[in-house]
């Protein structure tokens, strides 16, 4: 069984999917205030592993370097196709050979044209963030192309939709269209104080998604709804008022709808990260 | 769905000078203790091995005091059993004799009288009183019919108390 283990500032959120007669299950192991060391969390993850018995996991990255981009190519020969996300990596994600290490994977095909997503992040926050663990991932996701996972195999996966995953200290953007990703980016210094979003926070998100939905194409800025996940999510009066800034109906995104999973009633929008890596195990 | 993967293989971590050292140490410190539980083993083992030798040794003794008892005891069945052979012999010898002198008496004639016989290891001479020549002659083919002994020679010897003495030489078969 594949665990999707997301570490945030503040905890740790694990999800193991079904198999066989075991139930999926989700949980959250907080971490203390006076303690959130590299040292006490590598000690949890590994009280962690022994408890559950984990052999196989997957976690998603993100912070300082990590980027992801989404871009249509018209290219068909593989070589070709490499060369045109080489060209991709150097000039729009900055990738350095002797610093990061690179991924793509095709997406679908749309006309003549081929979706391409690829991601860069250095190597020293890789082996930093894998060294907190006692294994080895089966694979390393980005934060960002866990959330856009989570929404693609949700019932929003094939409308427009733009999704703020909001922790206490991270944020996360993604925007699907027509089942494809064509914005991913992390924001950076994300600090939410309150659960509620104050007056202050509200025109701080109203900025920055206008700016953000300024990336898209002129012809993919039409969207259908806004979905909140994390923990700015567990007030639903939050996605209503976001959504508002953006003339979108605004909802909280649970990635467990429609799944079998014993999680506590209203605190599933907190593991869309931690399912969609779960969900690679599949 | 998007199937991106970063992960990379860990490189094994570098030791620290200070690791290196207490590794170093702990590599010595159990290698000693490793050989110092080994030396104690076999130094009781190889007590347990002279204690064993020890053992060895009494019972060594009292075996070869039982091996001497033995042959000891082999030489006296054997002496036992000359023995036994001799009393055998004497035995059977003592038995011709009586048969001998049984056979003497018994077939004496009416009015003879046995008076002395010397019996040697392959011939007789006894010594006999008769009233007549043809009772000795009567005798002493009586003796010989007995396929005991055969006549060698018979002589008359005088008359004591008016009867002829004769001495008679027999041959045992």
């Amino acid at each position: 069984m594949t665990y999707g283990i997301d570490i945030s500032e503040e905890e740790i959120r694990w999800v193991r999917l079904p198999k066989g007669e075991n139930p999926a299950v989700c949980g959250r192991i907080l971490l203390e205030d006076n303690d959130r060391s590299p040292r006490r969390i590598r000690q949890v993850l590994k009280e962690f592993f022994s408890r559950e018995r984990v052999s196989r996991f997957v976690f998603p990255l993100c912070g300082q370097g990590v980027r992801a981009r989404v871009f249509a190519s018209d290219k068909v020969d593989i070589s070709e196709l490499e060369d045109n996300v080489a060209w991709e990596a150097k000039f729009m994600l900055e990738y350095n050979r002797h610093r990061d290490v690179l991924s793509f994977d095709p997406l679908r095909s749309v006309g003549s044209q081929t979706w391409i997503v690829a991601v860069a992040a250095p190597l020293e926050v890789i082996q930093r963030k894998s060294g907190l663990f006692p294994k080895n991932p089966a694979h390393i996701e980005t934060a960002l192309t866990a959330l856009a996972n989570a929404v693609l195999r949700s019932k929003w996966g094939e409308k427009d939709i733009i999704i703020l995953h909001l922790d206490r200290s991270r944020g996360f953007l993604v925007v699907v269209s027509h089942g494809n990703p064509i914005l991913m980016q992390e924001i950076p210094r994300v600090n939410l104080k309150e659960a509620r979003l104050s007056e202050e926070a509200l025109s701080f998100w109203y900025d920055e998604l206008k700016v953000r939905r300024n990336f898209l194409p002129q012809d993919k800025r039409r969207l259908d709804h806004f979905l909140l996940s994390g923990e700015a999510a567990l007030v639903p009066e939050n996605a209503r008022v976001l959504g508002e800034c953006i003339d979108l109906t605004g909802e909280v995104f649970d990635p467990f709808d429609g799944v079998q999973i014993e999680c506590k009633a209203g605190e599933g929008v907190l593991f869309p990260l931690a399912y969609a890596c779960a969900l690679r195990g599949k | 769905m998007i199937q991106i993967d970063l992960a990379v293989r860990r490189r094994p971590e570098k030791l620290t000078s200070l690791q290196f050292l207490l590794l170093f140490l702990g590599i010595l410190i159990g290698t000693s203790l490793i050989v110092g539980i080994g030396l104690i083993l076999q130094w009781n083992s190889l007590n347990n091995l002279a204690d064993e030798i020890g053992e060895l040794g009494v019972k060594r003794d009292s075996l070869e005091a039982l091996e001497a008892e033995i042959i000891r005891y082999k030489d006296l069945k054997d002496s036992h059993s000359e023995l036994m052979l001799v009393m055998e012999d004497a035995r059977k010898d003592t038995e011709r004799r009586l048969d001998i002198l049984r056979l003497l008496r018994t077939e004496l004639e009416p009015g003879m009288k046995f008076l002395s016989c010397r019996i040697g290891p392959d011939s007789v001479i006894t010594r006999c009183l008769s009233p007549s020549n043809v009772k000795v002659a009567r005798y002493l083919e009586e003796l010989s019919r007995s396929g005991l002994l055969r006549v060698i020679e018979s002589e008359p010897q005088g008359t004591r108390q008016g009867l002829i003495e004769h001495r008679v030489l027999l041959k045992i078969q």
